[in-house]
């Protein structure tokens, strides 16, 4: 009985390995996605930098820090919030298509078939 | 205003423990990535650093062919006893899946690139580092002369070495030169001609910044001290490019460009893979997604 159990376990594990590292790659290819150029520096579009942008009362100047530390003048913000908000919305949108596909995955063999 | 990509492709041969030869077929990567880059890439005039023979194997291949917009042949001179200058010695181990296979590192002259790019803003790759989307698109539109790959991620997340991370874990953070883009501007300039310096100074440096156990000159290390010398030998992210290069690593294996098989538990395991930008460091691998590229 504990030999079966254990390798009903180990069937399991790797399985689930096999999701997570597929899930994994999956973040990260939408996390590179988020990432756009404006007014000569780059950003990632997160939920904070858009809704902060969002947010800004545009009587202000806004600067914001890009990848790189570099400040960025904003100069304007519904361009900001339009890009960021594209690569979000694409970047999210195909990485929870993938995860809807892989959470049903019963086998290793399908994981590794699947686009 | 001119943008484009960047490649070097030098053929070379690889012997197994068995002594067995395999021909690493760059010049195919570089063709297979170049098609790629016309396929995913907005921004994609692509220009091959190879020798002659590169080119009579890409004239001979119309099709590949079309996917260059410039060959540009160089004759390496191999001279002098340091891996820095001479390839023969320049050697490098690696493993592939179960085997380990040696081979001539064929890669000094790609601190030269400043001087052989044709384009006012460059993308410099590797050649098995095959790009599957447009994310470096973003990059033409950057006021930044410099950025290099910083932060790197292998896809099977078994590993997390120091060795992705510094030059030793003594010494400075690694930069890798996998993804380098640069325009023409002193900076870069600079950033290439301390390449050099550094290739051509490789055992005072190596010594300098503790990586002298490292037999193989590696552009990753010249370009690592390179840009710690012009951040004025500070840590700052002035350099940093923000996307994470994902790597397979050389003991690990891709069937295809969509599975992965990995060492987990003494034995090997798989996964899938998002089609994504992938630094592919097993040659038979970095061969293999080639060829599928080609004839898909």
């Amino acid at each position: 009985m504990d030999a079966e159990f254990l390798k009903q376990v180990e069937q399991f594990s790797n399985l689930k390995t096999a999701i997570e590292t597929k899930k994994r790659n999956g973040l990260e290819k939408a996390n590179n996605k988020l990432i756009f150029a404006y007014n000569g520096g780059l950003f990632r579009a997160d939920p904070i930098t858009i809704l902060f942008v969002k947010m800004h009362n545009n009587g202000r100047d806004l600067i914001m820090l890009d990848t790189n530390e570099t400040p960025i003048k904003i100069t304007d913000t519904q361009e900001f919030v339009a890009k960021s908000e594209s690569c979000y919305f694409e970047a999210m949108n195909e990485y929870h298509l993938l995860y809807e596909q892989i959470k049903k995955s019963r086998s290793v063999n399908k994981l590794m078939n699947n686009d | 205003m001119t943008n484009g990509v960047l490649m070097f492709a030098l053929n070379g041969q690889a012997f197994d423990s068995n002594k067995n030869k395999i021909d690493i077929d760059y010049v195919k990567m570089a063709s297979a990535n170049a098609k790629n880059i016309k396929k995913y890439m907005e921004n994609n005039t692509v220009a091959l650093v190879t020798d002659k023979k590169g080119k009579e194997q890409i004239v001979q291949s119309q099709s590949s062919a079309n996917y260059f917009d410039h060959i540009i042949v160089t004759k390496p001179v191999y001279k002098g006893v340091g891996p820095e200058t001479n390839s023969s010695i320049n050697k490098r181990s690696m493993r592939v899946g179960t085997k380990t296979i040696t081979f001539e590192w064929q890669n000094q002259s790609r601190p030269d690139s400043y001087n052989l790019s044709p384009f006012d803003k460059t993308i410099l790759l590797d050649c098995d580092y095959f790009v599957y989307d447009d994310t470096l698109d973003q990059l033409f539109d950057v006021d930044a002369n410099v950025l290099c790959g910083k932060h790197v991620e292998e896809i099977s997340y078994h590993d997390s070495l120091i060795d992705y991370e510094r030059l030793h874990h003594q010494t400075i953070k690694l930069f890798w030169a996998t993804v380098l883009f640069f325009n023409k501007s002193k900076e870069a300039k600079l950033l290439f001609d301390m390449m050099n310096v550094v290739k051509n100074n490789w055992r005072y440096y190596s010594k300098l910044y503790k990586f002298e156990g490292s037999r193989t000159y590696r552009n990753d290390f010249a370009v690592s001290v390179a840009l710690h010398l012009m951040q004025g030998k500070q840590e700052t992210t002035a350099y940093d490019l923000p996307h994470k290069i994902l790597c397979l690593a050389d003991k690990n294996i891709m069937p295809s460009s969509k599975q992965i098989v990995y060492r987990h538990n003494d034995g090997w395991a798989g996964s899938g893979f998002p089609k994504q930008n992938i630094h592919v460091m097993n040659k038979e691998s970095a061969m293999q997604i080639a060829e599928e590229i080609l004839n898909g």
